[in-house]
């Protein structure tokens, strides 16, 4: 039994036990701040194209 | 050796015709020049004796140098043309054509020199006249352009000391100067006094304003850090509607009032001594004051605000009305002790719609940049009718008091001790823990616990346009947090007060309550012989939502296997409404209230 | 002993990783809070964007941003730019803020600024300018 705890936790845990920045969810942090940024800059789906002027129609409000 | 001048190369040319009787032309050539402050490039100093366009020859000097501070990179050229006089010892000079230029300033200037000497004497009287001049720094936050403005100096040495007299006619052009900007000119400057070593005595200064008003000063500036000593000033009468967007608002720009509509009339006194604010008395009269936001207004506010760094000083404020987060402010007026950084007042009342918000024991500090206060707060008791209507809100009844012991605010977050009382419905809502984050800001966050008692449900549904229900309710929300005035958290649980009292409720709110469970059920109801009747009996009712993260986690008065019960019926016909969904989305449920009570609203309306 | 000794460590470390893994999901940034300052710098964006393209202002790389070069503005409107400036770091700022402790780790507000300054960056329109290492970068 308690071989078979080491063994799994072993599996999906080693991994975790040497990464530095744990807690940080770098990735998710990420995701979140290019979501906010192309709101506030109207990126429409992440394009490189931001409506500068502000003079085209105001799109559907964010969600 | 301070000023010890290195000479890497000199080649010196004199250059001369020889006319019939005398030199005509002299040219004095240096190809580099340093200095241990600056070097000098393709100096030439050219006099030309001769002018033939003239009856009378009039000698001209023109010199002309590249110029360079040693911390700097870039060139200045300098350009300068004068006639001459022809008995040099009067010191009249008259240079018609100066130039100051590199890649950031373009300074085009006359100077006239009327006087050098006066019995062996250093005693100068000059003009300098800017025309068209521009300038800016690296960054353009200090700037003018088109600058045309005269400068008149006289400097007359007196033993060690210097006396000077200036006036300053700034004739139009704008300027930058981080923080403020003026837009034109019209504005003179005349200022007298002494300079000795290091230190500007001004021993009076007159400075015109177009537009906003005018200013005498006295005082001190030590040049060496350009440090405001001393000064006296007075500025008796202030157009506000001019100076402060010029003036005030460039220091208000981290506060509540930098982005308001500001008219009337201010006078402000000043005193610095030693470098140290010593004094100010500040007066406004009939001034309107009005957040473009919409988030404050105060009209016809006069006020009266001495300070002194030593002695204690009231000062007094009154409005005749106004409002704040669009609750309309009644004629109010503020008596305060105010001693060095700190405030103190027994009393003020804010006459609010009928009401009047009474604060007692007021205490502030400011520390550190920072207000810290406390004061306990009496709400005399104010309608909801006006209130609701006030805030937009569906017309409410009843009355709505407050007594909180200690209202404390320290770093932007106002924290209550006691509760706010609302007698509403018939019943009651009592606020506590009551604590407000930024009430002003952009985000401003709010975190109260609510108990709710005896609520009038005849009252309750008739006001938000619910099908009908009598009886009564108790609630509780407890750990409330808002979010820019919306609900982010909570727990709460209403359900039937205890106690005998009627209880009946009727078909439509069956079916809205069923709606708010997504359509479907309502739908039930309508086929089954429950038609036939237009209100139940209940034995009891209740709803539970836990909200987080937007997802409400619902409940009712009992549980059952697969849901739980929201209204128990009881006696005949009785009914029952079951929930089943357990969790719902927050911000769709409010869709489901708003679209239930817009569309009973509608139909009372047809 | 020994082994337990290890397999407590291990069972520590699931612990750990299962927060991780917990924490890998989306992070939660539609707060009223979040959606109001959202709106005020978006809002704001139709005037700062013509002063991105013109580099009359840049993005720092921390985060927000800094008025670079104010020549190419005109005198009456500087004193506006700056203001706005002020006014958009005051709402990064507080973005930040509210982005940490709406997912209740108030301590990530620099982690979470310093992934918004890259992001800001990588998005940035062709043009525009960011503080680099070493001063002013046009992008």
């Amino acid at each position: 039994m308690k071989n078979w705890i080491t063994g799994l936790a072993l599996a999906c845990a080693l991994p975790a036990c040497v990464t530095i920045n744990i807690y940080f969810p770098a990735a998710a942090a990420e995701k979140a701040a290019d979501k906010i940024i192309d709101d506030v800059w109207q990126l429409k789906n992440g394009a490189e194209k931001p409506n500068v002027k502000a003079v085209e129609p105001a799109s559907a409000p964010a969600k | 050796m301070n000023y010890f001048i290195r000479i890497v190369s000199f080649l010196c040319g004199v250059s001369y015709s020889v006319a019939v009787h005398a030199v005509s032309e002299i040219s004095i050539r240096a190809a580099s020049i340093t200095h241990s402050q600056g070097d000098a490039q393709n100096v030439v100093l050219h006099l030309n004796f001769d002018q033939p366009k003239f009856n009378k020859s009039t000698p001209t000097l023109t010199l002309s140098s590249a110029l360079k501070q040693k911390s700097t990179k870039d060139w200045t050229q300098f350009k300068l043309k004068c006639d001459l006089p022809e008995n040099t010892s009067l010191g009249e000079f008259n240079c018609a054509d100066g130039l100051l230029k590199n890649a950031q300033a373009n300074i085009p200037f006359s100077l006239e020199i009327n006087r050098l000497f006066n019995q062996g004497v250093l005693d100068v009287h000059a003009t300098l006249q800017l025309r068209n001049a521009s300038l800016s720094d690296e960054a353009g936050l200090h700037a003018a352009e088109n600058l045309n403005g005269k400068i008149d100096v006289s400097l007359r040495q007196e033993g060690r000391a210097w006396a000077w007299q200036t006036a300053l006619d700034w004739q139009s052009g704008e300027v930058f100067w981080q923080p403020f900007y003026v837009a034109n000119g019209g504005h003179q400057l005349s200022a007298s006094g002494t300079l000795e070593d290091d230190l500007l005595n001004i021993k009076s200064a007159h400075l015109k304003i177009k537009n906003v008003g005018e200013l005498d000063a006295d005082g001190r500036v030590r040049l060496s850090d350009t440090k405001l000593m001393d000064l006296n000033a007075n500025l008796p009468s202030l157009d506000l509607s001019t100076a402060y967007p010029l003036l005030f608002k460039p220091f208000l720009e981290k506060t509540a009032f930098n982005n308001a509509d500001v008219a009337g009339n201010a006078a402000l006194m000043l005193q610095v001594k030693n470098a140290e604010l010593k004094a100010f008395e500040l007066r406004l009269k009939d001034v309107d004051i009005a957040d473009k936001n919409q988030k404050f207004a105060f009209y016809k506010l006069n006020a009266k605000l001495p300070w002194s760094y030593d002695t204690p000083k009231s000062v007094s404020m009154s409005y005749e009305n106004g409002n704040l987060l669009n609750l309309p402010l009644g004629k109010t007026n503020i008596q305060a002790e105010v001693n060095r950084f700190s405030l103190t007042s027994p009393n003020i009342r804010l006459p609010i719609l009928d009401g009047a918000l009474n604060l007692s024991d007021i205490a502030a500090a400011r520390i550190g940049g920072q207000w810290y206060w406390h004061l306990s707060a009496k709400l005399e008791p104010i309608s909801m009718a006006d209130f609701s209507a006030q805030l937009k809100l569906p017309r409410m009844l009843g009355k709505v008091s407050a007594e909180i012991p200690l209202v404390t605010y320290s770093g932007g977050t106002l924290t209550t001790d006691g509760s706010v009382v609302l007698n509403v419905f018939n019943g009651t809502a009592t606020v506590t823990q009551l604590v407000m984050h930024s009430p002003m800001g952009i985000a401003p966050k709010l975190n109260a616990d609510i108990a709710l008692r005896n609520l009038d449900l005849g009252d309750l549904t008739r006001t938000f346009s619910f099908g009908a229900i009598e009886g009564k309710l108790d609630g509780d929300i407890e750990d409330l947090e808002l979010q820019s005035w919306k609900p982010v958290r909570f727990d709460a649980v209403m359900q039937s007060s205890p106690g005998k009292y009627p209880k009946k409720i009727s078909q439509r709110a069956v079916e809205n309550i069923s709606a708010l469970g997504g359509g479907g059920a309502a739908a039930a109801v309508q086929r089954s012989f429950l038609r036939f009747f237009e209100q139940f009996n209940y034995g009891k009712m209740g709803l539970s939502c836990r909200l987080r993260n937007d997802i409400c986690q619902m409940g009712g008065i009992e549980s059952t296997p697969h849901g739980y019960v929201i209204v128990k019926g009881s006696g005949i016909p009785a009914i029952t409404v079951m929930g089943y969904n357990q969790t719902v989305g927050w911000s769709e449920l409010l869709e489901r209230v708003k679209r239930v009570t817009d569309g009973n609203s509608r139909a009372i309306v047809k | 002993m020994k082994k337990i000794l290890l397999s407590l460590l291990l069972l520590l470390s699931t612990v750990f990783a299962s927060q991780f893994v917990a924490a890998a999901a989306d992070l939660e940034v539609n707060t009223p809070a979040i959606s109001a300052i959202k709106g005020s710098m978006q809002a704001r964006h139709g005037q700062l964007g013509a002063h991105y393209a013109s580099g009359a202002i840049g993005l720092t790389k921390d985060g927000l941003i800094a008025v670079r070069d104010a020549n190419v503005v005109p005198l009456k409107d500087r004193a506006a730019l700056n203001s706005a400036v002020a006014a958009e770091n005051a709402d990064r700022a507080n973005l930040y803020k509210e982005i940490a402790t709406a997912n209740g780790h108030p301590e990530w507000q620099l982690e979470i600024q310093s992934t918004f300054a890259g992001r800001w960056i990588d998005k940035a329109q062709g043009g525009w300018y960011y503080q680099g290492a070493s001063g002013w970068v046009q992008k």
